[in-house]
């Protein structure tokens, strides 16, 4: 007899069981993936014929066109919106053993080969190619063409005593229920009219020939009730291409086979079926897939240099930085593609024109770029880098994406010097919508520039010291740069004796330390007789008086040329501007007090001194001076020129000054603004002593590649274009002679001790 | 009660010596002319099943090919997936070097150069489809890959001359797309617009 506590237990145990089974049939019967209509993808099918009329040459090209949607161009990658799916089976006709009233093993699949829905994707799926290339497997049965079978009808499979033309839907292949559950449209290709079930005619409905194939067609389309697109060969003729009209209309109530909209036709031996089936495809999602709920964004893509401006030399780098900022008020991006590109400009091409006023510009690309730098320079269409990402509302940095060979730019001299380099972020899509495209940033340059040196020979290089009378104070120091070549060497500007300056000395060799460029990059490798004072080179004193002033060499010289006979004094009252030409008869003492001067250029001759006094004026030297080449026997036949002015310049195309250079302000060893490599080239040649408030050394030759064979450094007198400087300024002998004797005819030089010193290098 | 008497099934036949070898005569020429009816009927080749059986082994090497194929593309898309791009480089390599058939290292090659297109290495997929121009004379499976992988690039100078190549090559036995050189001449025209902006 039953307890009420076993009781209990049955009644719990039911309602256990119960729960489990609810569970699990809720479980199992979780829907498979929606139909695209929520998930906003267009599923398509493709539903391929494999009768027996279409041969293995045929079938590999529908297999080739077919594996061509998942390519670039041709696919249907991003073709358009909506995004599709693919999925495919064939068709034939049932096997003739297949009759009314019969079964059938129902793990038969009418419809295989076939592939469920795959993205479409670069390379193509291997499961769908595998099975794409089943086309090709005679194992699946070649027969007549059954549009009924194309629609899947058998594929639901029948029971024992159903017929396979009643139309029941019981048992389905669960590959086909699956992919049917999916399906959004069908995309039917076929090589003709079908011709079964029936007699095997073929059906065309302009003629009512045969029309139960079509009937049969109809009734399997209706059961499935998708959208269908269809394509045939353009050699089924009318018939075919009628065929499919009705069976793409098989929801009216009398199939209009006049309308050919949604049928298309196809080439022989299936050569346009890649570009045929992505437009119906695509026409086709695009009327049956609600529009995607689009995410908007607006990307501008973004390209700095980072370095301190100035231009890149030798072996330096320059640095980039990159980043694509959406804007704020936006959703995020979708995948998109970015590249770099590199353009480098022509000396003398300004960068302007890629600066552009806005932060971008659409739909250029490098034949634009090519135009608006005048065809100065390279754009390279292929891109330094590449990459894709979905970016949010802000800033977003790709730096960690991007080649650190972009980021950190190497120059070397494989870059022409007064060339810019530049870099362009291009965004492929850079909104919601398909247009605009490719949207560049401004560019991001850097010049590639040099660092010309001068060579002072004969003498120190002294600054700080004051004119006799001059009581202001002057920041004076020594800053010249030096450059690092690829051939691992550091060149740069020196003097062959001593440095010395109240403030810091930073750049400049002393004891000619730089001659030939230096393995060491260390100041402290090449500064021998540079002073040196707590912290570092330089800081003779506090204040300018420690070095002394320069002696009175202006007055001294004037009062010799105030010692000389009338005739040889000369006053220059022309007006401002005027030209003092020198020809080896010049000699004398000119004042000129009205305004600036040109001195011409000439030879200065033996036994001549010209000494020219224009103070605060200007005097430019507009030609080559020279002393006059020749033997000399005795010291009053040493040539001089001294020039002593407010301001010296000296024009371009000047390139030996042999003269005393004296101004109580400025020398400028070029009379060119703007400076760039193509002015102020040509070394200049000063023989003589320079003594001014400001020397601004100005030209731009020299400093040039490195050095032919790095492993082999130069010889002094080897030309090797890194180690040229753009100035040379030698204190000759004969200065120092000619200052001695200059005013002291009775006297002469005799040479009275020598002794050899160590050479040094 | 007796023995019951046993009936003999078969009658006892007697045969003579000249009788015997008759019969056994009889016997060896009724089985060579069983043997020679099924060598006839059964054994001997068909013109329309010798047919069949060309296009089935042509057909199954394709098979066997393709499987290949999409072997090696599915091992070095899981390395690059892992970010193992040297290890997706040697597969190939390994699968190229294998391959004596120039057409199929060509294949192979453009298969790389698709894994390589799909995982963003735009320039690598290039260099590997560049690479193929080499291996054999004829040019269009890689010129009629390289054009679109240009095109898709922007690059159109470059798809221009690309698709013109591959009209060159239409008439080649690797064409089987059924395509013609009038498409790819349209393709290349097409494309020669678009440079310049």
């Amino acid at each position: 007899m039953t307890t009420a506590a076993e009781y209990s237990r049955r009644i719990l145990f039911i309602i256990g069981m119960g729960l489990f089974f609810c569970l699990l049939f809720i479980f199992m019967s979780q829907p498979v993936e929606r139909a695209s209509a929520q998930a906003h993808v267009c599923h398509a099918l493709i539903v391929i014929d494999r009768s027996n009329s279409v041969d293995d040459d045929e079938r590999r090209s529908i297999i080739g066109n077919i594996q061509q949607l998942f390519d670039p161009v041709n696919g249907l990658n991003n073709a358009g919106v909506p995004p599709v799916k693919l999925a495919f089976w064939s068709f034939s006709t049932i096997p003739p053993e297949i009759k009314r009233g019969e079964s059938y093993d129902q793990n038969f699949n009418f419809v295989a080969p076939l592939n469920g829905f795959v993205d479409v994707t670069t390379p193509i799926n291997s499961d769908f190619d595998r099975n794409l290339n089943g086309l090709i497997d005679s194992t699946f049965q070649r027969r007549g063409t059954s549009y009924e079978e194309a629609l899947a009808h058998y594929g639901f499979g029948y029971n024992r005593a159903g017929d396979p033309r009643d139309h029941q839907l019981i048992n389905p292949h669960q590959s086909v229920k699956d992919i049917i559950a999916q399906t959004d449209i069908i995309a039917m290709v076929s090589d003709g009219a079908p011709n079964t079930p029936g007699t095997p005619q073929e059906s065309n409905p302009a003629t009512n020939s045969n029309m139960k194939p079509l009937q049969a067609a109809v009734a399997a389309a209706k059961k499935l009730n998708k959208p269908i697109t269809g394509g045939v060969l353009k050699s089924s003729g009318t018939a075919g291409k009628n065929s499919m009209a009705y069976i793409t209309r098989y929801h009216q109530a009398s199939p209009n086979w006049r309308d050919h909209s949604d049928t298309f036709e196809i080439d022989e031996n299936y050569g346009n079926l890649t570009a045929v089936l992505k437009a119906a495809i695509i026409k086709k999602c695009s009327e049956v897939v609600p529009p995607q709920p689009v995410t908007q964004f607006n990307l501008t893509p973004v390209a700095i240099e980072t370095g301190s401006g100035e231009p890149v030399a030798g072996s330096g780098s320059a640095s980039f930085t990159f980043s694509i900022n959406n804007s704020p008020s936006t959703g995020t991006s979708e995948n998109i593609n970015w590249r770099i590109h590199k353009v480098i400009l022509d000396r003398g091409e300004p960068t302007s024109s890629l600066e552009f006023n806005e932060d971008f510009r659409d739909g250029f690309n490098c034949f634009v770029i090519r135009n608006l730098i005048h065809g100065n320079g390279r754009c390279f269409d292929t891109p330094e880098d590449s990459g894709s990402g979905r970016f949010t509302p802000g800033s977003t940095s790709i730096d960690d994406q991007v080649d650190d060979a972009i980021n950190e730019l190497q120059i070397d001299d494989g870059v022409p010097i007064g060339s810019s380099v530049c870099f362009i972020l291009v965004v492929d899509k850079p909104t919601h919508n398909n247009s605009p495209r490719d949207r560049y940033s401004r560019a991001a340059c850097v010049s590639i520039g040099k660092r010309p040196t001068v060579r002072i020979q004969g003498g120190d290089l002294r600054v700080g010291r004051l004119f006799n009378d001059d009581d202001a104070t002057v920041d004076a120091k020594i800053a010249t740069s030096k450059t690092s070549k690829a051939d691992g060497r550091t060149y740069g500007s020196w003097v062959e004796y001593g440095a010395m300056a109240p403030g810091p000395i930073t750049g400049i060799a002393s004891l000619s330390g730089l001659q030939g460029g230096a393995a060491n990059s260390d100041q402290s490798a090449w500064s021998k007789l540079t002073f040196a004072n707590d912290p570092g080179y330089g800081g003779f004193d506090d204040d300018n008086f420690g070095l002394g002033t320069i002696a009175d060499y202006s007055g001294a010289i004037k009062a010799i040329g105030e010692g000389y006979s009338d005739d040889k004094k000369h006053d220059l009252t022309g007006s401002s501007g005027e030209l003092l030409t020198i020809d080896e008869d010049t000699e004398g003492f000119y004042t000129k007090t009205n305004g600036d001067l040109d001195l011409g250029g000439g030879t200065v001759g033996k036994s001549k001194t010209i000494i020219v006094n224009a103070p605060n004026h200007k005097v430019t030297i507009t030609g080559n001076i020279g002393y006059a080449d020749e033997e000399y026997s005795n010291i009053d036949e040493i040539p001089q020129l001294v020039i002593i002015a407010k301001d010296i310049e000296i024009e371009e195309d000047v390139v030996t000054v042999d003269a005393w250079l004296i101004a109580s302000d400025s020398v400028k060893t070029c009379d060119k603004d703007n400076l760039t490599i193509l002015k102020c080239r040509d070394r200049l040649t000063i023989n003589g002593p320079i003594m001014a408030e400001h020397l601004s050394l100005r030209r731009t030759g020299g400093s040039g590649t490195s050095c032919p064979t790095p492993d082999n450094p130069p010889q002094p007198n080897e030309s090797c274009p890194a180690n040229d400087p753009a100035e040379i300024i030698n204190l000759r002998g004969d200065s120092y002679l000619w200052a001695l004797f200059a005013g002291h005819n009775d006297l002469r030089a005799q040479t009275t001790f020598s002794t050899e010193l160590p050479p040094y290098f | 009660m007796g023995k019951k008497n046993k009936k003999r099934l078969l009658p006892q036949i007697e045969l003579s010596r000249t009788g015997l070898i008759v019969v056994i005569a009889a016997g060896v020429v009724i089985l060579l002319g069983i043997v020679l009816a099924v060598v006839l009927v059964f054994l001997q080749p068909k013109p329309a099943d010798e047919k069949t059986n060309k296009q089935e082994t042509a057909n199954e090497i394709y098979l066997k090919q393709a499987k290949q194929d999409i072997d090696v593309r599915d091992d070095a898309q899981k390395a690059l997936s892992r970010g193992d791009t040297n290890k997706a480089e040697d597969i190939y390599g390994d699968a190229i070097k294998a391959e004596p058939d120039p057409v199929r290292k060509v294949k192979l090659s453009i298969d790389q150069s698709k894994v390589l297109y799909g995982a963003g290495k735009y320039n690598e997929a290039i260099a590997v489809a560049k690479h193929a121009e080499v291996l054999t004379e004829d040019k269009f499976l890689v010129a009629d890959w390289l054009s679109r992988v240009y095109e898709a690039r922007e690059q159109y100078a470059e798809a221009a001359n690309y698709y013109s190549l591959a009209g060159k090559w239409a008439s080649s036995e690797t064409n089987t797309l059924g395509r013609t050189k009038a498409y790819y001449d349209n393709q290349a025209a097409r494309v020669s617009a678009l440079v310049g902006g």
